[in-house]
């Protein structure tokens, strides 16, 4: 799956998954203060942002595994850094990745437009529920609720992960610090177009 | 004398670099070669190319910053980029010259490991080799440090420690003891000469403490600030027959050589080719005394007797992870004062000055500040009148371009606009081409101006800058002391950090050292360059005035004779 | 016999088979039974702090109290089902409460389970054996061993880009849009440079001479011994003696995920 990619992408996307993953760890005790709120529901309200590594990544480096690894290497940071879920959140991380990955892989990895990374936020987030129902015994909920959870957590993908995400991509390419990926070379030359306009 | 030349190693021919399609090329048609067992300086202003120059022959540029080159680059006569990967880069080892930015893993014995998995060394042997490498280095003690916690000094041993373990052909060391106290550089020194006695491998350093280096090296290159190679020939000749075009270059010389010239144009050698050592112009000088007294005529000290307290220090600690990094300091700083402080890589300076501006909260002890505590400060009227210069320049960038990074200071500068241009400014730190680049892009050097004059332009009265002229060329450095002493009025004060001696002398009006966390010595420079004792235990050594004058003295009392 | 100095990998994959084993039974005696036999273990046979481990139980603790609640308060009700209380909209039944109370019990013994691994785990140690037991890419492993180490950095960096902004002038934020504001303008910053970093950091594995070749020496090597072995069967052995007794008591009953 590494083939063709070179250090340097790997070891961006390992930090982007290790930062993300101390983050994912934070919006665990968000997570907490809302579900004491709003009931179960509360964790599907910023579900989202649990993806959104997949998304930052699979758009900055633009090779196909992005969106898996980084997922998947994020949850095992959160492992590492003694999240209570233990491994098999490895195996969640993996689950949401293909979800996302899916997305990408349906334009086979050419196409990084705004819809394709809400597309790949909804993704995760169907593929994390199909999980979360199966692992998290949701059968003993009424299906009225676990039909709102679900559609609440399909929104969630698509904002906090796929527009968030790309957001925040495209402010990092914005400080230059994105300038030998492709996503850099395309803010800048849009900036230059501007320039040429103005 | 060697004639014979040793085989090829390395050839490099019209080399060409650039790192952005729309750029001027950052290196131009340069073209030479190294042999086995040689030892070259280049040397070069700062942003003339040094390091990028290192990355290319070591096949890092390039691929992992999608630069463009070309020209060619042999290695034992096979192109570089036709190698194994891995396997150049183990062949060529490269001390980076960045200490922050070259590690991997999180203690010193694992990353030493690193290097001998990445070579297959045998598992048998590991243990010995990563022994020997610290060994190297002086940094036994370290091994199961974190390398986060390690003082800059001590990251640049680790770094050249790893190198060392590699055992390559040839070494490749970016200014090596740019962050290391005078006794350590001393020592890398004489630890690389005997390694090549032992193992004969070929070196290059970029560097611009030449001292270290003259009894080592053979060869220079000079990279003038174009990218061009402009000279390439024995030591001896560059310094001797090219000193001045150096000069004009902003390069350093050996400070031998740059007493020699201003010597040389008051007429006061008897000889009229350059010296290269203290005992050469000891040797040529007309009359000793006068010679001394003439070099000596440029030291400042003119000392302002206030009596405003700026800073009073009361038995000051400071624990980190139960280790105590400072041990109840006393001290005073007086306004107009300029205080340099001094001492061995891990001693505490560092911690001391972030002590001093408040960034870490101390242990015990008090500070005042304009005779009020520290802490009782508001931050942003603290801030109005301190400055303060981090040690990783990178640490002091806000923005993300050199110009946008300049006007946040402008906008905060309590002058306001009208005190600088932004053009002046730019010429100034000659970073006119860089305007746009992001601050992390751009060459040590140039980080290192950039974030000494983004302190600078906001016109504090009170400055504490930790190590604000390491890795700059003779020109900048020099501008950057006169900037900085100009800038701060009477009323103020400098609070300096440094490896440089010849900075103290010519600078302090008071000093202070500091060893393993204690205070060990606080007073005049003079009175220090006096005891040798404190000199020894804390690493320094004596500025070059002081020793030439030392050896003067002996020389007259015949107690040593010139050759 | 200490499940510190189990081989992390063998010690992942027992628990995670042993989790995935839970999930395909729902009652209220197997999960309880599991969790009590799984903290019994980690104390006999692992090194852990009591303090640690109740602090890192607690959140779950109350996770699983959040599930009872919310499938009590939004049950699924089957035809048949006895009701034993009702107040307003909420509707309690005997087979309600029992799954509600399964939900929780069950979250619990996941977490007992992952918190055996979590507090017995040298995270170095884990990638280590990863590469040497399951193939992972040396690759990868090293980039997140890279990545990792930047975790105390960050902490640090974090600090001195306050400490920049600081001692560069810029004031203090009082109000909530102002907050906002300095979140990003600290983020952003703060993702860059780590994305920076780490090109750097890539480069110096490279000048080290890494190649990410699969085939290492290592230097530390995490061995698998039978020991390994044996408490991998004591680990899954306790979930199946726990499926088991519930089987006897006559409680065990099927998963079923039919909505
Ligand atoms: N987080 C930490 N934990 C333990 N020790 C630390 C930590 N940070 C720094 N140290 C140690 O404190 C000592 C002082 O560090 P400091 O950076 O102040 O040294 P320095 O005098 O500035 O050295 P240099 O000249 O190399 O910059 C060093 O020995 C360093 O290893
Ligand atoms: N990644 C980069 N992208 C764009 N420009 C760069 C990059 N790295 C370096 N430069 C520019 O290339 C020029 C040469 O940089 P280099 O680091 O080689 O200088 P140097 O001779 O080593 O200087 P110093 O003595 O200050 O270290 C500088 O003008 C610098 O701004
Ligand atoms: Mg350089
Ligand atoms: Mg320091």
């Amino acid at each position: 799956m590494l083939g063709n990619w070179k250090l340097r992408e790997v070891v961006v996307m390992s930090v982007l998954a290790v930062v993300f993953g101390v983050i994912y760890l934070l919006f665990l005790q968000l997570g907490n203060v809302l579900v004491g709120m709003f009931g179960l529901i509360g964790y599907d309200l910023i579900f989202g942002i649990w993806f959104i590594v997949s998304i930052i990544a699979a758009y900055i480096i633009r090779k196909p595994g992005a969106a898996v690894m980084s997922e998947t290497i994020a949850a095992a940071i959160e492992v590492m850094l003694g999240n209570a879920v233990g491994p098999r959140l490895i195996l969640a991380g993996i689950i949401q990745g293909l979800g996302a990955e899916a997305a990408f892989a349906a334009t086979r990895w050419k196409n990084y437009s705004l819809w394709v990374l809400v597309a790949a936020g909804m993704g995760s987030s169907v593929t994390s529920f199909v999980w979360g129902y199966f692992l998290g015994g949701f059968s003993a909920l009424s299906p009225g609720y676990v039909t709102a959870m679900f559609i609440v957590r399909l929104a969630s993908g698509a904002i906090l992960a796929g527009l968030l995400g790309k957001y925040i991509s495209d402010s990092l390419a914005r400080t230059g610090a994105l300038n030998s990926f492709p996503i850099g070379k395309e803010v800048r030359k849009a900036k230059q177009n501007h320039e040429i306009s103005a | 004398m060697k004639f014979q030349r040793n085989e090829l190693l390395l050839q490099v021919s019209d080399l060409l670099f650039r790192f952005d399609e729309d750029q001027e090329p950052v290196l131009k048609n340069i073209s030479f070669e190294i042999h086995e067992n040689e030892a070259i300086l280049v040397l070069g202003s700062s942003g003339s190319g040094k390091s990028t120059l290192a990355y290319c022959l070591n096949n890092l540029y390039p691929s992992s910053v999608d630069g463009i080159q070309s020209g060619n680059i042999l290695f034992q006569g096979r192109d570089v980029s036709s190698f194994q990967p891995g396997e150049l880069n183990q062949r060529i080892g490269l001390v980076m010259q960045d200490p922050d930015a070259q590690f991997c893993m999180l203690t010193v014995e694992e990353e030493l490991a690193f290097v001998l998995e990445n070579m297959q060394t045998p598992r048998s042997e590991m243990e010995a080799r990563i022994h020997s490498a610290l060994e190297y280095v002086d940094m036994i003690a370290f091994k199961h440090r974190m390398i986060h916690s390690l003082s800059g000094g001590q990251k640049q041993k680790l770094a050249i420690a790893c190198a060392l373990a590699m055992e390559p052909e040839v070494l490749i060391l970016d200014e090596p003891t740019a962050n290391l106290d005078p006794a350590s550089g001393l020592e890398l020194v004489r630890t690389l000469k005997e390694l090549r006695r032992e193992h004969s491998f070929s070196i290059l350093i970029i560097e611009h403490n030449l001292d270290y280096w003259l009894e080592m090296v053979e060869r220079c290159l000079i990279l003038n600030s174009e990218g061009e190679l402009i000279f390439d020939g024995p030591t001896r000749v560059c310094f001797t027959e090219h000193a001045r075009l150096l000069a004009q270059e902003g390069i350093w010389l050996p400070r031998a050589v740059e007493a020699g010239l201003k010597l040389l144009e008051a007429d006061l050698l008897n000889t009229s080719s350059l010296p290269l050592t203290i005992e050469e112009i000891i040797q040529s000088s007309c009359r000793l005394t006068d010679t001394i007294k003439f070099l000596k005529q440029d030291r400042i000290s003119e000392k302002t007797d206030s009596p405003v307290m700026i800073y009073e220090l009361n038995k000051i600690s400071y624990t980190k992870n139960h280790q105590a990094l400072l041990k109840e300091i006393s001290l005073s700083v007086k306004a107009g004062e300029f205080l340099a402080i001094a001492g061995s890589n891990g001693s505490g300076k560092t911690t001391l000055s972030r002590c001093l501006a408040g960034l870490l909260p101390l242990s015990a002890g008090e500070i005042k500040f304009y005779g009020d505590e520290l802490e009782q400060w508001r931050e942003e009227e603290k801030w109005a009148r301190l400055g303060y210069v981090f040690q990783n320049p990178e640490h002091q960038f806000v923005a993300d371009s050199v110009l946008d990074e300049i006007n946040y200071s402008l906008e905060a500068s309590i002058h306001g606009t009208q005190a600088f241009e932004i053009n002046d400014i730019l010429k100034t730190l000659r970073m006119t081409d860089q305007l746009h680049n992001h601050p992390f892009s751009l060459s040590q050097g140039q980080k290192r101006r950039l974030s000494v004059a983004v302190m600078l332009i906001n016109g504090q009265k009170v400055l504490i800058m930790d190590e604000p002229t390491f890795g700059q060329d003779a020109l900048t450095a020099k501008e950057i002391m006169e900037f900085t002493v100009n800038s701060v009025p009477e009323s103020g004060s400098i609070i300096m950090i440094t490896h440089d001696m010849d900075l103290i002398d010519r600078y302090a009006d008071k000093v202070m050292v500091l060893g393993e966390g204690r205070m060990l010595f606080c007073d005049s420079p003079s009175k220090l360059w006096d005891a040798p004792e404190i000199l020894a235990e804390s690493r320094l050594k004596l500025p070059f005035l002081r020793e030439m004058e030392k050896m003067a003295q002996l020389c007259s009392e015949g107690l040593y004779a010139v050759k | 016999m200490l499940l510190n100095e189990m081989n992390p990998s063998i010690k992942a994959l027992s628990i995670v088979v042993g989790i995935l084993m839970l999930s395909f039974f729902f009652d209220p005696v197997t999960p309880l039974l599991s969790f009590l036999l799984t903290i019994a273990i980690t104390f006999i046979f692992g090194k852990v702090s009591f303090k640690k481990w109740i602090f890192l139980f607690l959140p779950f603790l109350f996770m699983a109290v959040v599930y009872v609640w919310s499938a009590l308060l939004f049950p699924r009700v089957d035809p048949g089902d006895h009701i034993l209380w009702e107040w307003q909209f909420i509707t309690v039944t005997e087979e309600g409460l029992e799954r509600s109370i399964s939900l929780g019990l069950r979250v619990l013994s996941f977490a007992s389970l992952s918190l055996l691994f979590a507090l017995t785990t040298n995270p170095i140690h884990f990638l280590l054996s990863l590469m040497q037991q399951c193939r992972l890419s040396p690759k990868i492993a090293y980039s997140i061993m890279a990545g990792y180490q930047f975790l105390p950095l960050m902490k640090e960096e974090m600090e001195i880009i306050r400490g920049a902004h600081r001692v560069r002038g810029a004031g203090r934020s009082h109000t909530l849009s102002d907050k906002i504001k300095q979140i990003k303008k600290y983020a952003i910053p703060l993702l860059a440079s780590g994305i920076r970093k780490a090109e750097r950091t890539a480069i110096a594995m490279e000048s080290k001479g890494f190649t990410g070749e699969p085939n290492r020496e290592f230097y530390k090597v995490i061995p698998v011994t039978k020991k390994d072995w044996l408490l991998s069967c004591m680990l899954i052995g306790v979930v199946i003696l726990s499926v088991y007794v519930s089987f006897k008591l006559g409680h065990l009953s099927l998963y079923r995920g039919e909505l």
